[in-house]
């Protein structure tokens, strides 16, 4: 670097401020000792004073920057993230319930109807010795009766109709518990003395039989209809949380879509 | 609200701060582009680039004059415009008048409470002025509106061209005296204050 240049560079730092101040003192001796440097530099703080006072542009235009623009998508929605925990939730809920529903429910609400088969298969047994009973008595009647009949007459001289009365009177007899019991609708004439007995224990039997089945198949019967509901509820809940699950997901993918990962 | 305020809010992906930085600073930034460049539609561009890649980086700022960051961004873009035109060398549209012929100074950009001497004397001046620093290489260039338009001190210049100090100095004095040669050249346009001896 030649020193005209080194003295250039030094006169504009010092019209700038630049200088320390012992290169400051330098060249303000040398200005005062040499007049071309001097008027040099006055030609180029005139310079510099031109440069500074170019007139200013303003901007043609704002430059306002638009989310497209700088590959920003939109904001979004402060929901959003409770959005996607919704689904998610609500995702998780409706798996447990369905796992709930698969594995545990059917055996509680599958186990009161299997008893109450039970019960109607018991109570059908119950009453099958019943008609059989009828089945064998009303047929033979005749045939057994006549014999009866005919040998009443000889030893008692009982006419048919009292007997029946009488049979009819003492089967009630031994029938307190069941007011009245329930009188067979065609009492063999002849069968009379032999199953008089025999007919009052298989009502007692059939009002046991009756009775029990009748209170526990109303109580399975509620039991039934309480899982019934149950199931009713919980076909709702599942449905409702299908609907959010997918009202919800949706939502999120939307919203995910349009305006990227939060 | 104050700068620092807002460039936390623009850092933390407010655009709406960003757009209030770019209110403030567009004039300066589309200065710097005008001078660098020389024409206002490259300016323009360069303009536009800068904001938008100073926003994409704006987490990358940490702290200082904010000022020099967005004109060392400018002037980045100035740079690349410049070397875009090298590879694809166009030639800008000029004004032309109603008889088809071209105007030479684009009186429409002055001040327009101006009266139309002053407007036309001052137009000429910064026409001046620029083609003048047109003539400069674009290194010279740069650090002379660096520090002569934009006002930025040394340092600050040498922070927005990623040079020392040093180079700097030796750049402005280079400058300045290429810009005082030139500037004799139209020394009837200048003021009579700032008129040089020849």
């Amino acid at each position: 670097m030649s020193k005209l240049e080194r003295n250039l560079e030094t006169i504009s730092a010092y019209l700038d401020g630049e200088l320390t101040g012992h290169e400051r003192e330098q060249i303000e001796r040398l200005l005062q000792e040499d007049d071309n440097l001097r008027e040099w530099y006055q030609e180029l703080m005139r310079t510099r004073s031109v440069i500074r006072n170019t007139p200013a542009l303003r901007a043609p235009r704002n430059y306002y920057l638009t989310p497209e623009m700088v590959g920003q998508k939109e904001q979004p929605p402060r929901a959003f993230p409770i959005l996607r925990f919704a689904s998610a939730f609500a995702a998780l809920l409706l798996v447990l319930l369905f796992l709930g529903d698969y594995f545990i429910i059917p055996r509680t609400t599958m186990a009161p109807l299997m008893s109450v088969q039970i019960a109607e298969s018991v109570q059908l047994e119950a009453e099958a010795p019943e008609v059989e009973a009828e089945v064998l008595a009303s047929p033979p009647a005749p045939a057994l009766s006549e014999p009866l009949m005919q040998e009443a007459p000889v030893e008692g001289e009982f006419a048919p109709e009292a007997a029946v009365e009488e049979n009819i009177s003492r089967s009630m007899d031994l029938d307190p518990t069941m007011g009245g019991g329930f009188p067979r609708q065609t009492p063999a004439p002849g069968e009379e003395v032999e199953d008089s007995f025999g007919a009052a224990t298989e009502e007692m039997d059939e009002a046991e039989l009756t009775s029990e089945p009748e209170a526990s198949s109303k109580l399975l019967e509620e039991e039934v209809q309480r899982n019934i509901i149950l199931r009713y509820y919980l076909r709702i809940a599942e449905f409702s949380l299908l609907v959010i699950v997918i009202l919800t997901g949706l939502a999120a993918i939307y919203f995910f879509r349009r305006t990227g990962p939060p | 609200m104050d700068e620092a305020q807002l460039i936390l809010d623009a850092q933390h992906g407010d655009l709406d701060a960003f757009n209030r930085l770019i209110l403030a600073y567009q004039d300066r930034v589309y200065n710097q582009a005008f001078r660098v460049l020389g024409e206002t539609q490259s300016a323009d561009d360069a303009t536009q680039e800068a904001f938008i890649s100073a926003y994409k980086n704006i987490r990358s700022f940490r702290g200082g004059s904010f000022r020099a960051w967005l004109l060392r961004i400018v002037t980045n873009a100035c740079y690349d415009e410049l070397r875009r035109k090298k590879r694809r060398p166009t030639t800008p549209l000029e004004p032309v008048d109603d008889a088809g012929d071209e105007i030479e100074s684009p009186h429409w950009i002055a001040d327009p409470g101006e009266s139309p001497e002053d407007k036309i004397a001052r137009a000429e001046l910064a026409e001046a002025i620029q083609a003048c620093l047109n003539q400069l290489t674009e290194d010279f260039r740069v650090v002379v509106v660096l520090v002569d338009v934009q006002g930025l001190d040394y340092l600050e210049a040498a922070q927005v061209i990623g040079k020392p100090l040093g180079t700097i100095k030796s750049r402005l004095a280079r400058a300045r005296n290429r810009m005082k040669e030139c500037l004799q050249g139209f020394w009837e346009l200048l003021p009579h204050s700032m008129r040089l001896d020849t």
